[in-house]
């Protein structure tokens, strides 16, 4: 079988692409956990003024729009037609520098390790006069640190690299090969789905098996030491400062330059395409009821763990209790298959006779966007530091039993304390949402499409700039709205106080 | 937790108010459209303002033009919400057709296109067609039928770009081929080809894209994405592509889905889109799309006017069923086994 052009779409089995998608994501983990180990540790090096303009710098990439990175480096990625390892190369690179800051993330908010760098140091002192073989020294020093000040490395690598294996976005606009080109030709072009269901669960248990140190990671995250952010951590050198510079260059400035060039001309014709205006409220209202659901979601599941009930419950103590990582996973393991898996997954689903009636509503959207977002809801709600200032919220209960001034001051404070950053949190998650291609492509029930599919399907076309134009739009969006509701929030606290 | 509860509340509230406004109700037309909404939808919007019926638009994915929509019905089988299909090309619906997806209908828009164009049972008809044409840049080599000759002849093919034969009107035209050379040495040609370094891109845009910015010389393509590098003011030059002589016409059809919950107005759209004014309007679009059916003389520019002679030539389209099937069947093997 001829197996390949020397770039573009390429004839390869299942076994090939899933392959090919396995060694990029495993050398992107290796790299991108390297780096991360670097980045989450920048950041807390920095005053406390600065620590948050800091973490802005290196989370900029992994908040970047896969659609705004791939539509600003399509036209290079067609360059390097003649020239596909550079092509793989610049995926790869993209890839890193879009998953490493997650990782860094996730390292910094890691729980306080089982085995403290004292033990494991107590115990690499004793192993050297105990006489074991250098392998079985070596094999118990890697398990003590995997326990120890390593033990968030496992979690981190393998967010890192599911987000490497699960994306899609950007391989297909640079196309790059890998599993979900292939799933997509096989599902756009076949009608006979069986065989392509026991490939998408092949797929599903790949990521399961990554998917368990995670899960683990986030259950003793929430029901440990969730909060105790280390901000004491070895110090690195000013020069790692150039890595969060350059990702946030390569992911976040050029991709948007790109598309900035030329939008200010297209703005214009927005005026005269009401499809797009629609579009665009579609793809809002999806967004934000499936975040709003995934969100409460994820506080429900965080407020349940983080309970003084459970709290006394020893783990594993009783059947429920047992149980509870088990039922966290099954919740979260959707999410974390990827939105192209969960979508084939749900349309498969809503194909059911006795799920039939639901399959032209909203409703497969919301399930497939609920779902893909409740992960990343459950992260980011974990990420909120607003329990860990007791003191001021103590103060704003004790406020709120005074006179209507004291009332006033309370809303105020327990707006900035737990309001606001959960606010946020809400427009993150729904941000996520609302430029979800595939589940956008594959789910949207008809008449009601949300607007990133045509933005999608536009970007074949090349540099336009209605496109440019629209991307911004689209993009710029949801962000004036969120600002759009803390104006008008503002305002009417100065009123009521006035 | 309350105010959280509250807000899911209003949003599942907000959303259900949402899909009553907007969802499709049983006055509603669905059409599937596999044609650029850029294009079909000024038309789908002018139709809804003539009549007052109201048109629910679904579109394709670019990398998957047609076959997606083609497949979605039927998956969707007897379920499917699709009251039109407006496909962009006629093999997709033959295969619906050959699968019994599709209600005849011969109205007045059925009796003006040639028999050539359209199924003599009415269960499709074609219209406003386009080209299959070779895309030159012409500061890489000359726009002449012997240069192209001479650049497929050589060793080295790394200068061609084909889209993707499995879909779009790539896969018109390998059904074609399929049919005329028959399987096993269009087999023999495309491996040929693809060994040789032909690129094989996902779809016939990234073609014009990447002969306009001179990445390749020469490829396959489409008139209307030829057009598009050509109104950018960019060094390419168009030639049809001959099989046996013959050009290719891939006209855009359209079909009313069995069971559709409107037929009437479903016949109603079908009429439109089939008319006089809805080939001219998309002939006089970027696109330049060929009107199939009579026109008033004088109404064509100078470029459409050129490929309605082209597409005189064409070779019969309307007959590859079998030969798609089989054609597809192998290209699925070859590019997703």
């Amino acid at each position: 079988m001829p197996d390949v052009a020397e770039g573009g779409v390429r004839s390869v089995t299942f076994a090939a692409a899933c392959g090919w998608s396995l060694l990029r994501s495993t050398i992107v983990a290796l790299l991108g956990l390297w780096g991360a180990v670097h980045l989450a540790r920048l950041a807390p090096q920095q005053r406390s003024r600065m620590r948050f303009a800091a973490w802005a710098l290196i989370l900029s990439p992994c908040l970047s729009p896969g659609l705004i990175v791939g539509y600003g480096y399509r036209n290079y990625s067609l360059s390097l037609i003649h020239y596909p390892w550079w092509n793989e190369a610049l995926y790869a690179a993209i890839l890193i520098g879009q998953a490493a800051p997650v990782g860094a993330l996730l390292l910094y908010l890691a729980p306080p390790p089982v085995v403290s760098p004292s033990a494991v140091h107590c115990w690499r002192m004793g192993a050297a006069f105990t006489g074991q073989s250098s392998i079985s020294r070596w094999l118990g020093a890697l398990s003590m640190e995997l326990r120890g000040p390593k033990q968030a490395w496992l979690p981190a690598a393998a967010v890192i690299f599911l987000i490497a294996f699960q994306e899609s976005e950007v391989a297909a606009l640079m196309q790059v090969r890998g599993w979900p080109e292939w799933l997509y030709t096989r599902y756009a072009g076949l009608v006979d789905l069986t065989a392509t269901r026991m490939r998408m669960l092949v797929l599903v248990a790949i990521q399961a098996l990554v998917i368990v140190p995670v899960v683990a990671w986030l259950w003793r995250s929430l029901a440990t030491g969730r909060r105790a952010a280390r901000d004491s951590t070895r110090p690195v050198s000013n020069g790692w400062w150039v890595w969060p510079w350059v990702l946030f260059i390569v992911v976040t400035v050029i991709p948007c330059g790109v598309v900035l060039r030329g939008a200010w001309q297209g703005l214009a014709s927005l005026g005269q395409q009401p499809s797009f205006w629609r579009e665009l409220a579609h793809g809002l209202a999806f967004a934000m009821t499936s975040g709003a659901i995934a969100c409460t979601m994820a506080g429900g599941l965080i407020r349940r763990i983080d309970s003084p009930q459970h709290a006394t419950i020893p783990h594993g103590s009783s059947f429920v209790g047992a149980w509870r990582p088990v039922l966290m996973g099954a919740l979260l393991l959707p999410g974390l298959c990827g939105s192209m898996t969960l979508a084939l997954l749900v349309d498969d689903l809503f194909q059911q006779s006795w799920l039939q009636w639901a399959y032209d509503s909203p409703v497969r959207i919301l399930t497939a966007l609920t779902l893909s977002l409740f992960p990343r809801a459950v992260l980011v709600q974990t990420c909120i530091p607003y329990n860990r200032r007791t003191a001021e919220l103590h103060a704003a209960d004790l406020l709120r039993q005074g006179t209507t001034v004291q009332r006033h001051i309370a809303r105020e404070l327990e707006w900035r304390l737990r309001g606001r950053p959960r606010f946020w949190a809400y427009v993150l998650v729904c941000s996520w949402g609302y430029l979800d291609l595939m589940i956008a492509t594959i789910s949207a029930p008809p008449g009601m499409e949300p607007v990133v599919k045509r933005l999608y399907n536009f970007m074949h076309f090349g540099h336009i700039a209605g496109l440019s134009a629209m991307v911004c739009v689209t993009v710029a969006t949801p962000l004036l709205l969120a600002m759009a509701f803390l104006a008008v929030r503002r305002w009417r606290t100065e009123w009521t106080s006035a | 937790m309350r105010y959280a509860l509250l807000a899911c509340v209003l949003a599942v509230a907000g959303i259900v108010a949402w899909y009553a406004v907007s969802a499709p109700d049983e006055n509603t037309l669905v059409v599937y459209c596999a044609h650029d909404l850029v294009f079909s939808e000024p038309i789908l919007k002018d139709f809804e303002k003539e009549t007052g019926i109201r048109v629910v638009i679904v579109g394709d994915t670019e990398a998957t033009k047609s076959l997606g929509l083609v497949q979605q019905i039927l998956r969707e089988g007897a379920n499917s919400r699709c009251d039109v299909f407006w496909n962009n090309q006629v093999l997709g619906t033959v295969q619906l057709q050959r699968a019994g997806f599709l209600e005849p209908y011969q109205g007045p828009g059925y009796e003006r296109i040639p028999e050539s164009f359209k199924d003599p049972d009415g269960m499709w008809t074609g219209f406003a067609g386009r080209m299959r044409v070779w895309i030159v840049n012409t500061e890489k080599m000359p726009a002449t039928p012997d240069a192209i000759d001479a650049a497929l002849a050589a060793s080295d093919l790394s200068p061609m770009a084909i889209a993707m034969p499995m879909f779009g009107t790539t896969l018109s035209h390998y059904s074609l081929l399929w049919a005329q050379m028959g399987g096993d040495a269009l087999k023999v040609q495309h491996r040929d080809m693809v060994e040789r370094g032909c690129q094989v891109v996902s779809g016939n845009a990234t073609v014009k894209n990447l002969v306009a910015e001179g990445l390749c010389s020469f490829g396959m393509t489409d008139t209307d994405d030829y057009f598009v590098a050509h109104d950018a003011k960019l060094p390419v030059a168009q030639l049809p592509i001959r099989v046996n002589g013959q050009t290719i016409c891939i006209p855009n059809s359209v079909a009313i889905v069995r069971g559709s919950d409107n037929l009437e107005a479903a016949q109603k759209l079908v009429d439109y889109l089939l008319s006089e004014q809805v080939e001219l309007q998309l002939s006089a679009s970027e696109a330049r799309q060929i009107p199939l059916g009579p026109v008033t003389a004088g109404e064509l520019s100078p470029e459409v006017q050129q490929l309605a002679e082209w597409a005189r030539e064409t070779a019969d389209m309307t007959n590859l069923g079998q030969a798609q099937e089989e054609c597809l069947t192998w290209l699925k093997a070859e590019y997703a086994p």
